[in-house]
């Protein structure tokens, strides 16, 4: 609970203004954004700010709810960013890379989506170079096909990359674009729902412009 | 909650009450069009009538503090550059080597609206965007030794300083005017009497174009302007700056008009002036900042230039008294 407490205060005074004032949105098709949880929202990863805009999207009562798919190897086991991500970004740590026991990686997503929570899930796995888009991993079609009634909201972010990209530390102020996409669900075989999803995902990203670094 | 702290001199509140009681209509008649015909799509509408409260809300308790508050209008158009030079940066093509160079260009509002606040400064509020801010800008974009695009990011990045930065900063210059070059309604008339203008203006062209519009004046950058519309535009702008003049400005009849119509034609330019940014960079809106509106840049259009115009026509005329032009052709 303190933690929660410490992750609306998080919101309400540091976030909220941040993406607000100095960031900016223009969203196309907000009300295609989740309702209720549970949900898999699926995001091209371009920044560090990425989570932390969609985050903002969405409203303050689902809180409690949103849970960050995050790299284990990164965010974990550095002291300070560790504690911040895990008790107030609340995230759920996953192993990158091929799974090499016989346990399953996704266990704890699964776990969360049957809680009735919101992952945010990137699958590209990485940041990459801005307003390029990496092919996807699988692991968010192994999510989807083995939950065909939670609901799977694309949405594309552009010009976050410019905000903060990878290797910079100062966030300079842009205007971000966000798209979201209808909803899918993942009723068909892992292939060719990852397909459909990135195909998705391409003609958002074709529907709002930025304009790329030069 | 008590708003006790507001003034606004003069007429300056008559005029702040009946631009309400006109936005009061104005949503009295969506309302009955929406009673009327429950199928028609009104939203667009609503969004933009709904903006449109918030600006004049926000305008007014920007202008009306100032007298309590002297930062307070200095604040809110710094907060409109802000805004404006963050959508042309966004809309704009820019390279990442001249990341610095951004920063540069975001501490530039809060520099150019420290010289905005005082005439004491006025010399360094005129030129040292020129002077200093475009050499470091310069400077910082050599470090990297990049030449290819370096002359379009230059170019760009000056003009953004220039529409978004330098001329809304005029509007706030205003209030270093002394009190007396305007005894009617001090600074606040003076930002009331062009931005009302130059806002109307935009409407009276849109409204005259809609219903008299045939010859097209620009098709290529601006296809719904017209020169009908253009020239209804000037009449009404001038016949409406004859009836708002006496009571915001110090200005003669003869002044009055004259402003009108320079008012009228400078919107008319700078709308164009955006437009063309937009067509060339590919963009319909500037960003999605005022719902119905669209960006910032687009609500700001017309004050580009009308902005620094009047305020340097006020400056000369009003506060210098015409200079040597009015004491050696002897008018004024």
């Amino acid at each position: 609970m303190f933690y929660f407490i410490l992750r609306v205060i998080f919101h309400i005074f540091l976030l909220r203004p941040f993406m607000y004032v100095w960031v900016g949105f223009n969203v196309k098709h907000i009300e295609r954004l989740p309702q209720k949880g549970p949900a898999i929202i699926v995001g091209n990863h371009n920044s560090h700010l990425d989570t932390l805009a969609l985050e903002t999207l969405l409203p303050l009562h689902f809180l409690k709810k949103i849970r960050p798919v995050a790299a284990a190897d990164y965010f974990l086991g550095k002291g300070f960013l560790s504690w911040f991500m895990l008790r107030i970004m609340r995230i759920i740590p996953v192993c990158r890379g091929a799974s090499t026991g016989t346990s399953d990686p996704l266990a704890t997503c699964h776990e969360a989506l049957k809680r009735g929570h919101i992952l945010i899930i990137y699958p590209e796995g990485s940041r990459g170079s801005p307003g390029k888009m990496e092919e996807f991993k699988k692991g968010i079609a192994w999510l989807a096909t083995q939950h065909p009634d939670v609901p799977v909201y694309p949405v594309c972010l552009n010009g976050l990359g410019k905000v903060l990209p990878k290797g910079s530390i100062f966030p300079i102020p842009f205007f971000c674009d966000v798209a979201v996409g209808e909803t899918m669900y993942g009723t068909e075989d892992r292939g060719s729902f990852l397909c459909r999803l990135e195909s998705c995902m391409r003609s958002l990203a074709c529907e709002i412009k930025v304009q790329p670094w030069i | 909650m008590t708003l006790a702290w507001l003034s606004y001199p003069g007429s300056t509140s008559w005029v702040l009450a009946s631009i309400f009681v006109g936005l009061s209509v104005a949503t009295l008649f969506v309302i009955i069009a929406h009673l009327a015909d429950r199928e028609r799509d009104l939203r667009e509408l609503w969004a933009r009538m709904k903006t449109w409260w918030i600006i004049m809300i926000v305008l007014a308790l920007a202008l009306g503090s100032a007298e309590a508050w002297r930062p307070a209008p200095y604040m809110f158009f710094g907060f409109i550059s802000f805004i404006g030079l963050k959508e042309f940066l966004s809309m704009v093509p820019t390279r990442r080597v001249d990341r610095p160079v951004f920063v540069i260009a975001y501490l530039t509002i809060a520099m150019q609206y420290v010289w905005a606040s005082s005439l004491h400064y006025h010399g360094l509020f005129q030129m040292s965007l020129f002077v200093y801010v475009c050499p470091l800008i310069v400077v910082v974009m050599l470090i990297n030794q990049r030449t290819e695009g370096f002359l379009t990011s230059l170019g760009t990045m000056l003009c953004g300083l220039l529409i978004a930065v330098y001329a809304p900063s005029h509007l706030a210059h205003l209030f270093a005017l002394p009190p007396g070059a305007n005894p009617q309604g001090g600074a606040i008339g003076l930002v009331l009497y062009v931005v009302l203008l130059s806002q109307g203006n935009d409407i009276a062209q849109y409204v005259w174009g809609k219903c008299l519009g045939r010859r097209r004046i620009i098709p290529l950058v601006s296809p719904n302007k017209t020169w009908e519309g253009f020239g209804g535009g000037v009449v009404t702008t001038t016949l409406a700056s004859l009836v708002i003049a006496p009571y915001l400005t110090p200005f003669s009849i003869l002044g009055s008009m004259a402003l009108g119509a320079i008012i009228a034609v400078a919107g008319f330019l700078g709308d164009v002036f955006i437009s063309a940014i937009k067509r060339d960079v590919g963009v319909k809106d500037a960003s999605m900042f005022l719902p119905g509106h669209g960006g910032m840049l687009d609500r700001i259009d017309s004050l580009t230039i009308t902005a620094p115009l009047f305020f340097h026509l006020t400056y000369y005329f009003v506060y210098m008294k015409g200079g040597w032009v009015c004491s050696t052709l002897s008018f004024g």
